[in-house]
């Protein structure tokens, strides 16, 4: 019955070819093809090439589509002479073992924007607008939220960015001034077609964060700010040139160990993290600019000074990076929360807490 | 350059023997080429199809008494040296069995009993081992020769030269037989061989040397037989490059983009030694179409046979990865 | 960021310092493919298709093929890097440095040194190293020990995609012969490696799990069989420390000392051999440096003593597995 019909087979090229990609078939069903006519064309890692018909016959059915990965020996499609009957070679398919699945890609939320030229990285987490718009600190990135975010999108979209020079956005930045990050941020809205958000930023972003508020007011629904220096607490001298100068592991764990009531929330994987992204020389570039500018930066934003927008400062009390002074008190109609055993990342320290303060804050501001 | 030549008169029965041999590796390269594609081979395989005529020649003048060291490119040589076609299959397939136990592989073919030389990892060693054969002939007395196997890109490296140098110095009875097949990998000579000549060394360290046809049965016997003989007689080494295509790629896998669209099919048309043998036999010898195409038919028998044993062989047994380490194992 | 595969991250790094720095050359054996020939240029993009595309990129002034001579080519980039290049020179399977040995061995390893410190030799070495394809004795080995025997040479061994990009980068800017050591069955492993330039400072082990019962030390593609055996061993109580030191010249001791100072015991996967190799080098300095530590004897997880056969069957009989690695670390546990 199989008289004839002879099956095209995802060719083997070299010892380590498991699989081939399907890239486009060069011939039609029907198509009468010599030994060496070319049919499709076959994608492994190491070459593009043809897979040729082999004998003189016709190509009869196409199988594989293009495009996708066959294991070694899977059927592409099938030869006969058309003396072969349609049910016969329907048969010979039927009979012939399916080829293995290759794994799928694995969904993602992330995705990528831009804005100013700089390429964005984002990760969007549930629905309903105003979002939150996550500002992350210096050296930090969307990642950081992790354990805040999904409790905040249970109430409303939230959106952690990465800032230029940060994660996976672009590393090579236009510019390191603080009025550039806001003008990111406020044209990430803008690309992002939002109105208005709820702002959230930490440390350095909280900078950020105060910057935009005070430009854009009109686009702040509300502002949080954690952890976030102001002129009365400016951040401690050296954390950030020791943060940029460790280069090995053992000492981008001590440094990390400063930010932190409890030192043991430096994990190995925390150092990995910060070390890949350190060792990238565009983001060391990045980052050595942002702290020199960010020095400079004579007007700085000031968590003291009266907002504009409805505004909470969330904070450690044992922050030894941005310390709020003895004698802080918030000013009018801004609420300080000041956690007991926590250092300068709140959100990791005390995520619940923050969260939930961070819920609260929006509720109320959104209130009619 | 010195001609080299001695009419080759052969004997219907001489030719029999060497269309044997060549349809014998031409078939069985073809279906190692379908099984690999299938995947059912493992490991890397280089093919011999194309280069017949070279291995089939020289072999038509070796005794039990000569030393045959054999390239990566080894299948054809081991049919041609009479190695057993089973065993042969079975070391390419890594089973028990096998040639050398499965622990070769089809690289490594070798025969201790045939004085078949399996290959070398480093390509090209085989050109200084084939002196120390010749070393051990001529110590013995044996009236034998050693031939080295060698591809045109294997020559390009040291040990080659200094073999060349070594066998003269010494004048051993070693013949160099440069399969010259116009590629090392993905490389042509004409870019990788200085000169694009490799018989032209030959003169440079005293030997006697000569450049053929291996699309020519006839030449390739011709030029070898004069170069073996020169050898066993005393007259030490000497050089012979055999200019023979390619038909498949490197290894199999090869996509072969490096070489111009429709190469090789005009290769197999034109220059293709199995072809022009049994038209010669046909035309000058009076073999007629039934004769040769019975010995084509037995040919195929042997070949599904050879591949069926092979597959269905087991593994070689697992003590076999710590035996024959040394081959004298007091003390340790 | 992207997933690239651990070929495609060395192909990466090779293109960025191509870039950076126009002294960076490559040589070796088809890097391109197709000289001479009447197909077509970059036919092969390296035996192991590494390569590809640098010759569209930089041209055949800066990746230089070279006839299948190790000897000269090999000896020539040592050459040019004394002479101020920065030559990245390929030997296609380790088990071909054979006949470039002299030109490996003596010669870049003991230039700077024998001349007075006068010159340096900024070059480097790409290999490839390992069994698990049947391709026998003589393309299978992992002898890296043999190139930290020399010093003088030092040694890269990655075993991730992330890595591998990364220390090669640190390979190429360093001022010494670096050889790199790729493991064929890695290359298509992959995984999510930063888009942009980054170095990995040699000496620096990655702690790829922390456990803190026992600690195992592993190289190369070990570190993933050992990875597989430590999560095995978890599901059983047993927490390990799971240390891959990347590069065994310089070795990171410290990272080494530290782990097994809390954890007393210790267990090296390697798939070079049992004798003079790394696992027994850093057995050696440990238990030099750390005996009162030690709760239990080092126990070493390699090849058996013997040549890698080709069959599958005998092969994976060869290659330590996590069985054996598993089996190992029970047996430090017991004491
Ligand atoms: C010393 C050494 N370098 C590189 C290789 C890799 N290699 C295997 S076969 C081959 C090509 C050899 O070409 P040639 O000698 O012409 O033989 P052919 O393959 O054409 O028969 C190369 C470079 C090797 N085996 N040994
Ligand atoms: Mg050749």
């Amino acid at each position: 019955m199989n008289e004839g019909i002879t099956p095209l087979l995802m060719p083997r090229w070299g010892v380590d070819m498991t699989e081939g990609k399907v890239v486009r078939w060069l011939v039609g069903e029907g198509a009468a093809v010599h030994a060496n006519t070319e049919l499709v064309e076959v994608e492994s890692e190491k070459a593009v090439a043809p897979v040729e018909a082999g004998a003189e016959s016709v190509l009869r059915r196409r199988i594989a589509p293009e495009g996708v990965m066959v294991p070694v020996g899977g059927l592409l499609g099938v030869l006969a002479p058309n003396g072969v009957a349609d049910a016969d070679i329907e048969a010979f398919v039927q009979a012939f073992a399916a080829p293995k699945q290759s794994v799928a890609a694995m969904p993602t939320q992330d995705e990528t924007v831009t804005a100013l030229g700089q390429s964005l990285r984002l990760l969007s987490f549930g629905a309903g607008d105003p979002p939150l718009l996550l500002a992350h600190g210096f050296g930090g990135d969307r990642r950081g939220w992790s354990l805040v975010q999904s409790e905040l999108a249970r109430q409303r979209r939230v959106i952690s960015v990465d800032l230029p020079g940060h994660g996976d956005s672009s590393k090579t930045i236009a510019s390191a001034s603080p009025e550039f990050f806001r003008d990111i941020l406020l044209a990430l809205m803008d690309a992002l077609g939002l109105a208005r958000v709820h702002l959230v930023g930490h440390s350095w972003g909280g900078v950020l964060a105060m910057a935009v508020a005070e430009q854009a007011p009109q686009r702040v629904a509300s502002l949080t700010l954690i952890g976030t220096a102001g002129q009365e607490t400016p951040v401690e001298a050296n954390y950030i040139r020791d943060f940029l100068d460790a280069a090995r592991r053992a000492e981008v764990k001590t440094v990390l160990q400063r930010l932190f009531a409890d030192p043991a929330m430096v994990s190995r994987e925390m150092v990995e993290q910060v070390l890949r992204f350190k060792r990238i020389e565009a983001a060391d570039d990045a980052l050595r600019k942002i702290a020199v500018m960010s020095h400079e930066a004579s007007r700085r934003p000031d968590p003291a000074a009266a907002p504009s927008v409805p505004t909470q400062i969330i904070a450690g009390r044992e922050d030894r990076i941005c310390p709020l002074g003895e004698n802080f008190t918030p000013p009018q109609g801004v609420v300080l929360h000041l956690l007991d055993r926590v250092g300068h990342m709140p959100h990791l320290e005390a995520p619940a807490k923050v969260a939930s303060l961070i819920n609260a804050h929006v509720s109320a501001a959104s209130a009619p | 350059m010195t001609e080299l030549s001695t009419p080759y008169a052969p004997s219907r029965e001489g030719l029999r023997g060497a269309y044997r041999t060549m349809r014998r590796i031409r078939c069985f390269e073809e279906r190692l080429h379908a099984e690999f594609a299938a995947g059912r081979v493992p490991s890397s395989v280089h093919l011999y199809a194309g280069q017949e005529a070279s291995a089939a020649a020289i072999c038509a003048h070796l005794g039990a008494q000569d030393y045959l060291h054999n390239t990566h490119r080894a299948h054809g040589p081991a049919i041609a040296r009479g190695a057993d076609l089973i065993a042969i299959t079975k070391e390419i397939y890594l089973r028990a069995g096998g040639l050398c136990q499965g622990k070769g592989g089809s690289p490594h073919l070798h025969d201790a009993r045939l004085r078949l030389i399996g290959a070398n990892g480093g390509v090209g060693s085989g050109a200084a081992l084939a002196c120390g054969s010749a070393l051990a002939i001529r110590h013995r007395q044996e009236n034998g020769v050693a031939v080295a196997l060698l591809g045109d890109g294997a020559c390009n490296q040291g040990v080659v030269s200094e073999s060349f140098n070594l066998a003269s110095v010494w004048k051993l009875p070693v013949v160099f037989a440069i399969e010259n097949n116009g590629y090392a990998e993905a490389t042509a000579t004409s870019y990788a061989i200085a000169g694009d000549n490799l018989a032209a060394r030959g003169p440079a360290f005293g030997m006697p040397s000569t450049r053929v046809d291996g699309a020519d049965y006839f030449a390739v016997h011709e030029a070898a037989g004069v170069a073996i003989e020169c050898a066993r007689s005393g007259g030490g080494p000497s050089l012979v490059e055999i200019m023979a295509p390619r038909f498949y790629g490197h290894y199999e896998g090869d996509a072969q983009k490096y070489r111009a669209p429709g190469e090789v099919a005009e290769l197999r048309r034109t220059r293709d030694c199995l072809t022009r043998l049994r038209q010669r036999m046909i035309d000058e010898y009076q073999f007629s179409t039934a004769e040769i195409d019975a010995m084509d038919a037995e040919i195929g028998v042997d070949i599904d046979r050879a591949f069926a044993e092979a597959a269905a062989a087991p593994p070689p047994d697992p003590a076999l990865l710590m035996r024959d380490i040394y081959a004298d194992r007091s003390g340790l | 960021m992207s997933v690239k595969s651990y070929r495609a991250a060395i192909r990466e790094a090779l293109e960025h310092e191509m870039q950076r720095d126009p002294d960076v050359v490559l040589i070796g054996q088809d890097l391109a493919g197709g000289a001479g020939g009447g197909g077509e240029d970059d036919a092969w993009g390296g035996p192991m298709a590494v390569t590809k595309g640098l010759v569209g990129k930089f041209g055949r002034e800066r990746v230089l093929d070279t006839p299948v001579s190790e000897a000269a080519s090999i000896g020539a980039a040592v050459g040019a890097a004394a002479a101020g290049l920065r030559p990245v020179a390929e030997l296609m399977f380790c088990d071909f440095i054979g006949v470039c040995c002299d030109q490996i061995l003596n010669q870049a390893a003991k230039y700077r040194y024998t001349f007075g410190g006068q010159d340096q030799v900024p070059l480097t070495i790409r290999t490839t190293i390992g069994a698990g394809q049947q391709l026998g004795s003589q393309h299978s080995q992992a002898l890296y020990p043999l190139f930290s025997y020399f010093p003088g040479l030092k040694v890269v061994v990655p075993a991730t995609a992330y890595d591998a990009k990364g220390l090669l980068a640190t390979a190429i800017r360093d001022n010494d012969p670096v050889i790199f050591c790729e493991h064929r069955l890695l290359y298509r492993l992959r995984e999510d490696v930063p888009d942009e330039s980054y170095t990995i400072p040699f000496g620096e082990a990655r702690i790829v799990e922390e456990g803190g019962d026992v600690t195992v030390v592993a190289l190369s593609r070990m570190v993933h069989v050992a990875a597989e055996a430590v999560r095995a061993l978890r599901e059983d109580g047993i927490d390990c420390d799971l240390i891959d030191p990347r590069t065994t010249t310089p070795l990171d001791t410290d990272t080494i000392f530290d782990s097994v100072e809390a954890t007393g015991r210790l267990v090296i996967v390697d798939e070079a051999g049992p004798r003079c190799g790394t696992a027994s080098d850093i057995a050696a300095i440990v238990a030099e440096e750390m005996f009162n530590a030690l709760r239990a004897p080092i126990r070493r997880v390699t090849p058996p003593y013997a040549p890698v056969p080709a069959a599958p069957e005998l092969e994976r009989s060869y290659v330590p597995d996590a069985s054996r690695i598993i089996a190992a670390v029970r047996s430090v546990m017991e004491r």
